[in-house]
């Protein structure tokens, strides 16, 4: 492929650059725009119940949504193939199972250094933009390996803590957890809420408990899991989110792939409109990370557009959106080589994610 | 005010025709006289297949609208419109491969309980010989339709008896070994179903797949596609589960390329033209899979010896074989 063709694939600055300290920078420089006016990092703001309290959602309106974004047409041919090269690049690479072993994170550490395979790369004509995966989400347990199969990478490993997916250990070993994980080495931390201070409208419980947590993680990424599919409304999805965001969340993360029901277009709708409000009124930006249930390419296409049509280009790109999956890789190199080859392909043909 | 709010409530609830209808004679005893002797039927001169009904893909034990939104006539001996069949594409190939291959749990089901699905198939059919013969009959004749009918239960009942009798062997090398040679599933099938024959055909190569365990794509003849309706009509009451056999219409030739091109169908068989076989086996050394046609060759698919049997079944398995070595 041409130059022109490799241009026409460029998915993202950070693609090309050396993402480390680029991604996430503490300093006073904008991490985002959204309708042309900069936007800081999260650093958090009072809990305020004001705004918590007329916080309200047309939930048929919602779904009215959610239902005419997946009918539409989709980006289609080089478009459709450059987007899903941004979706690997926003990807967090995950295995969250009870039967996890330190060869299985490797093999996925080394999938995500490489995450298409080279002949895909070669047609392609991408080998310069070196797409690689947003992260690795592992256990605790896993940190230190995952971090030295992806040394010399630059991909931050995520760690879930918090007494994860159910988040009910007592507060001080889960803020203990996290810095244990934080010791490991793990640059993102995915953390649990408890659910049942939402139910009982305990704002102030969750905020605190929010704010422990991110005075635990340090200068390590927060990424706060609402746990949506327990939360039972959207209203309830909503004003989770933004405790969540006035305590300093870098992330709100939809769910922890081990609900019922996981994350669902509706719930993204709300979230990231939550987001567009909280930066609207204190001018941060929060990112959002679907997880949970997202397993096919066209999904992951869905979530992009979803971001692009609520927020803004901003939240096209790793820094502030991220997908949360484990097989979804698969079928995004079946895709690729659909499109390279004109031919359907099988999913055995690919390396397992 | 209130009276007539009560008077229309009223009326909402009961119809006035309701109010009228004259009241059921008492009750009497079934055994004792002819019990329908006094009713009347309303009995309007309407033929019940004159009502359009829409045929759609079948993909993954549902009916599914093309990926298109187009459909195609199919017109009858006469070239009058019987009615239409949905424009299958290669999405909705893919839709249909991708429901195939989820439904490879069929190979891991007993030989015994396949057998059952499909004795209950030629049961089902047999119920409805008439009316599916009736249908068909617009598009091959009388004569034709229930020969085909007729012989399609047969081949369903043959199937269903082969399904666990196609055994392998045990073979005997010349040192001190055995070999068990198993017939297995191919896996996924795609199937160009004979233009000419078009239930008979479809059933003489979708069924002996479908017996040894393995899933289908079959695209059914262009001539009668509409045998479609009647097809999964059949397979959702007789216990197939979803996904096993998926039937896309449209034009053949284009559906043959995209099933033959795809890296997932471990299998094609084509029974129509040379020109389609010549395809069939030029498009699918993409992942070099096991290519089975008539060479363009008429086959006489009333007779048994020609339309059933251990050809087809052994186009439809491979041969695993085991070594068992031993000794003291």
């Amino acid at each position: 492929m041409s130059v022109e063709d490799s241009r026409r694939y460029r998915t993202g600055d950070h693609a090309t650059d050396a993402p480390s300290e680029g991604l996430f920078q503490d300093s006073d420089s904008p991490l985002a725009m959204l309708c042309g006016r900069p936007l800081l990092s999260n650093k958090g703001i009072p809990l305020n119940r004001e705004w918590i309290n007329q916080v309200r959602v047309n939930t048929s309106a919602v779904e009215r949504r959610a239902q005419t974004h997946v009918v539409r047409r989709m980006v289609k041919k080089d478009w459709q193939a450059a987007w899903l090269l941004r979706a690997i690049t926003c990807m967090d690479l995950t295995t969250l199972s009870g039967d996890d072993t330190d060869e299985r994170v490797r093999r996925l550490c080394a999938k995500a250094i490489q995450p298409i395979q080279q002949d895909l790369v070669n047609r392609l004509g991408i080998a310069e933009l070196k797409i690689r995966v947003a992260a690795v989400c592992v256990y605790h347990r896993f940190v230190e390996t995952a971090r030295t199969a992806l040394q010399g990478s630059t991909i931050p490993v995520a760690a879930v803590s918090t007494g994860f997916p159910a988040g009910l250990s007592p507060l001080s070993e889960r803020i203990a957890e996290i810095r244990r994980s934080v010791e490991d080495g793990a640059q993102e931390i995915d953390v649990v809420i408890t659910r049942a201070h939402v139910f009982g409208g305990r704002w102030q419980e969750l905020y605190d408990e929010i704010s422990a947590f991110k005075q635990a993680s340090g200068r390590a990424h927060m990424k706060v899991i609402l746990g949506t599919g327990d939360l039972l409304t959207l209203r309830n999805v909503a004003r989770a989110s933004f405790v969540a965001m006035m305590a300093g969340a870098d992330f709100i993360k939809t769910s922890t792939g081990k609900e019922p029901t996981n994350a669902t277009l509706p719930v993204g709708f709300v979230m990231a409109r939550a987001i567009r409000e909280y930066a609207q009124e204190t001018g941060m930006a929060v990112g959002f990370k679907a997880a949970g249930g997202i397993r096919t390419a066209k999904q992951s296409l869905e979530w992009l557009s979803l971001m692009k049509e609520e927020l803004a280009l901003s939240w096209m790109k790793a820094e502030l959106f991220r997908l949360g999956a484990s097989g979804l890789l698969g079928d995004i190199e079946r895709q690729l080589e659909h499109h390279v080859t004109g031919r359907y392909s099988a999913d055995y043909r690919h390396p397992i994610a | 005010m209130a009276a007539t709010a009560k008077a229309d409530t009223a009326a909402y609830l009961e119809p006035t025709w309701f109010k009228n209808a004259p009241a059921l004679p008492a009750a009497k005893s079934i055994s004792g006289e002819n019990a329908n002797s006094e009713r009347q039927i309303a009995n309007p001169a309407l033929d019940p297949t004159e009502i359009d009904r829409t045929v759609k893909l079948y993909i993954g034990g549902k009916q599914a609208r093309p990926d298109s939104g187009y459909s195609m006539e199919v017109r009858g001996r006469n070239r009058e419109i019987l009615g239409e069949v949905p424009l299958g594409n290669r999405k909705d190939i893919r839709n249909a491969v991708e429901a195939a291959r989820k439904a490879s749990g069929w190979a891991k089901t007993t030989a015994h309980n396949r057998a059952q699905i499909l004795f209950y198939m030629a049961e089902n059919l047999s119920q409805r010989r008439d009316e599916v013969a009736h249908r068909l009959s617009h598009a091959v004749g009388e004569a034709q339709a229930s020969a085909e009918v007729n012989s399609g239960i047969e081949r369903i009942f043959s199937y269903a008896a082969w399904a666990d009798k196609f055994d392998g062997a045990v073979h005997n090398p010349p040192f001190r070994n055995i070999a068990i040679a198993m017939n297995e599933p191919i896996g996924t099938v795609g199937i160009i179903c004979p233009q000419e024959v078009p239930l008979l055909g479809f059933l003489s190569l979708v069924l002996p797949v479908v017996a040894v365990g393995n899933t289908v794509i079959a695209v059914p003849s262009e001539t009668y596609p509409l045998v479609t309706g009647d097809l999964y009509q059949l397979f959702d009451t007789s216990d197939l589960p979803g996904g096993v056999v998926n039937i896309v219409t449209g034009y053949s030739s284009q559906l043959l390329k995209v099933l033959a091109e795809h890296d997932d169908v471990d299998a094609i068989w084509c029974f129509a033209d040379e020109a389609s076989a010549f395809a069939a086996k030029s498009f699918s050394t993409g992942n070099l899979k096991q290519v089975f046609t008539n060479e363009g060759r008429a086959i006489d698919w009333f007779d048994v010896k020609q339309g059933e049997g251990r050809w087809f079944l052994h186009h439809a398995t491979q041969v695993k074989n085991i070594w068992v070595p031993y000794g003291e």
